[in-house]
């Protein structure tokens, strides 16, 4: 077999870029890998199930937890970092699936600030992007079009040129508290941009949102998933050269000289054959843990550490985002405020800006989940109509969610581990330690959670914050970006260093993740990318 | 909008109808709820969606038919000791004051699988408005956010 494109990973970033491929030729031949398999979205009675017993129905889309004394597990964490109480874990993170992680997503669709592609200039820390906002400008108005986001158009604490889709979803009520507040602090708030699908007057095949609550299976494809928007541009277009396999882990990219890529050979798992596919170029979109993997296992003479890795920079400088939930309370709830939404309408990046940079910029995002049951769990508790009245106007739990950015560390990195995972794709071994400093930053914004609720009127329950998890989802830099190849994997066009035909577009190439989702900006390299692979030809 | 159903390889394309008096018994069941939390929305609304609920529950695992036919049956049981209502509130209080015999196996699935799905469908059907709020994990009436117009879920006033 032979293709004009190969992409490995079905994404978000295989389904923009090859959109922006095919639109531009679209007798092009492109051939997507995907290790996992297809699951059912916009289903209603798998959403009815989902409502009714709140069990996420796809459980083996995830990676298994890591082995304990009575379970085999998957993946490892290994060195010190085992001991560290900060590790994060792949379970229940990314989703190994056709669509990738979009699966799951909340769709937080934040724009990276200007500050961001100067992490080096600014701070000292880890590397420059090699372009900076203004370059990336046009792809983010074309990703939030893409991603379909409802977004505040006349917030300009990040410059853009064009207004988002559709217009931002109203402060909910749960935000009001929290907005006065912050107002009384000084301290800004903003709309959230969330990738849920408004109204326009552009046509569309995919619904709007209708708020049903239950964003993490929805009923409608209103929140992007990759592979919904895969499968309708498949069905209403005539692309004839446009395949995806699924069930296909691939094993290794094979070289035909130093700097040109022949292909790769995938295992097609259903049948455990080897199959080898020839290909002018190949990308590797396959997430910030698959696609260093996949470089480091394909060694030859010619790259005897792995593809790009001469400076032994692949799977290296591994970071995310710890995400904090500090907990709090209000002494009452007259106002009945309840959980309404699934997804928040409100975020402060007050504390997103360059003069946050070096310490660790972060933000603040009111969680709409106030009271701790919902009326229907509280029946089934076996509580009359009074307890419930009284549990929602009585003392209610607040939360205020939060993302810091930290920086690389040489050190911390992921690596293939020798046994295969329940896809069939070899497992992981990950080094992570987290600076003690991100540590004592985490505390210090539990200090600013407590001024906001004490000026709520609340209290502060989090003395002692911690993280509640290391988001996988949001992990990076494992190919970093670089001018120089001697500091990282890929040049600023996404090519791996060295090679003519050969790139990584994913979260993995960031040189630094900054403090939002990372979404919104891969996707905007996804097109970038295209613009970039349909002008060389 | 809504792709064809997902169901298990052992239901058959179009689900077998629920037996009349089971129905009628799963029915009687989801009005009960009303009754006993004192709730204000009318379930007749609600009948059609009820009705597509339990077979989309019964073809995604045909058990529930079992789960439905389980339940009406113990459900006539109990009222023969006593009476109905009797029934209804040691299924959803587990309250029995008139001292009902029963399976507590059969109770227990019964409350996982049948009586407690009924309470979360119909409290996202409408019944969640009762206590105050707009929307809802589940309620899909609300509308859509459109431009100009009110927003489908409770929201700040005022705000800068």
């Amino acid at each position: 077999m032979k293709v004009d494109t190969l992409i490995i990973g079905s994404g978000v970033v295989a389904t923009a870029l090859t959109k922006r491929l095919l639109e531009h030729t679209p007798h092009m031949s492109i051939l997507i890998l995907e290790a996992g398999h297809r699951i059912k979205t916009k289903d209603f009675g798998i959403w009815e199930a989902f409502q009714v017993t709140g069990n996420w129905p796809f459980p083996k889309i995830y990676d298994l937890p890591y082995p304990e004394r009575n379970s085999a597990g998957e993946n490892r964490l290994i060195g010190e970092s085992t001991q560290d109480p900060a590790a994060f874990t792949l379970y229940q993170g990314r989703a190994l699936a056709y669509g990738g992680s979009t699966n799951v997503w909340g769709g937080w669709t934040f724009r990276r600030k200007p500050e961001d592609f100067y992490l080096k200039t600014n701070t000292g820390q880890g590397l420059d992007w090699p372009f900076d906002y203004d370059a990336l400008e046009p792809y983010y108005c074309q990703a939030e079009d893409y991603l379909a986001v409802s977004g505040d158009s006349k917030d300009t604490s990040v410059p853009r040129s064009r207004p988002y889709p559709f217009h931002e979803f109203p402060y909910s009520y749960v935000d009001q508290p929290v907005a006065r507040a912050m107002e009384r602090l000084g301290i800004s708030y903003a709309h959230l941009p969330i990738a849920r699908r408004g109204v326009s007057k552009v046509p569309s095949t995919h619904a709007p949102c209708q708020v049903t609550g239950t964003c993490d299976y929805c009923p409608f494809g209103a929140r992007f998933v990759a592979c919904d928007y895969m499968d309708d541009f498949r069905r209403w277009n005539d692309y004839p050269n446009l395949d995806i396999k699924l069930g296909a882990v691939v094993m290794t990219i094979r070289m035909a000289t130093k700097r040109r890529a022949a292909g790769v050979v995938y295992k097609e798992t259903a049948t455990g054959e080897m199959i080898n596919v020839d290909a002018d170029r190949v990308i590797v979109a396959a997430g910030t843990f698959e696609s260093p993997k996949l470089l480091l296992r394909s060694t030859s003479k010619e790259w005897p550490d792995g593809i790009g890795n001469d400076t032994d920079n692949v799977g290296r400088y591994l970071i995310t985002h710890p995400y904090m939930i500090y907990a709090g309370s209000l002494p009452d709830n007259p106002e009945k405020m309840q959980w309404e939404l699934n997804f928040p309408t409100m975020v402060s990046r007050y504390f997103d800006t360059q003069e946050e940079q070096a310490k660790g910029k972060y933000v603040l995002v009111n969680a709409p989940n106030i009271v701790a049951q919902s009326v229907g769990q509280m029946m089934i508790n076996g509580w009359d109509h009074a307890k419930i009245d009284r549990a929602i106007t009585g003392a209610v739990p607040i939360s205020l969610h939060s993302m810091v950015e930290i920086f690389g560390r040489h050190e911390n990195r992921v690596t293939n581990y020798h046994k295969l995972n329940h896809l069939g794709m070899p497992e992981a071994s990950i080094y992570f330690k987290c600076d003690p400093e991100a540590m004592q930053r985490i505390q210090e914004i539990g200090g600013v959670v407590k001024r906001i609720f004490e000026a709520m009127g609340g209290t502060y329950e989090a003395e002692n914050p911690s993280v509640n998890s290391w988001r996988c989802d949001h992990a990076a830099s494992t190919c970093r970006m670089s001018k120089d190849p001697k500091d990282g994997v890929v040049d600023g066009d996404l090519r791996i260093h060295g090679t003519d035909n050969l790139y990584v577009c994913s979260n993995a190439v960031y040189p630094n993740l900054g403090a939002i989702n990372p979404t919104d900006t891969v996707t905007a390299l996804a097109f970038r990318l295209g613009d970039h692979l349909n002008a060389a030809g | 909008m809504f792709d064809s159903k997902a169901r298990h390889p052992l239901s058959p394309p179009t689900p077998d109808p629920l037996p009349h008096l089971v129905y009628e018994s799963m029915w009687d069941l989801f009005v009960a709820i009303g009754d006993l939390w004192q709730l204000t929305d009318d379930p007749q609304q609600y009948r059609l969606r009820f009705r597509t609920f339990l077979e989309n529950r019964i073809s995604l695992d045909p058990l529930y038919a079992s789960y439905y036919l389980g339940a009406a049956t113990m459900i006539a049981e109990l009222a023969a000791q006593a009476d109905v209502n009797a029934a209804y509130v040691l299924i959803f209080f587990n309250l029995n004051p008139k001292n009902l015999e029963y399976s507590e196996d059969m109770m227990t699935v019964i409350r996982d699988h049948v009586a407690f799905e009924f309470i979360s469908r119909r409290a996202a059907l409408g019944s969640f408005a009762n206590f105050g709020a707009k929307a809802y994990q589940g309620y899909m009436a609300a509308g859509a956010n459109f431009p100009d117009q009110p927003a489908p879920y409770r929201t700040a006033e005022g705000l800068k």
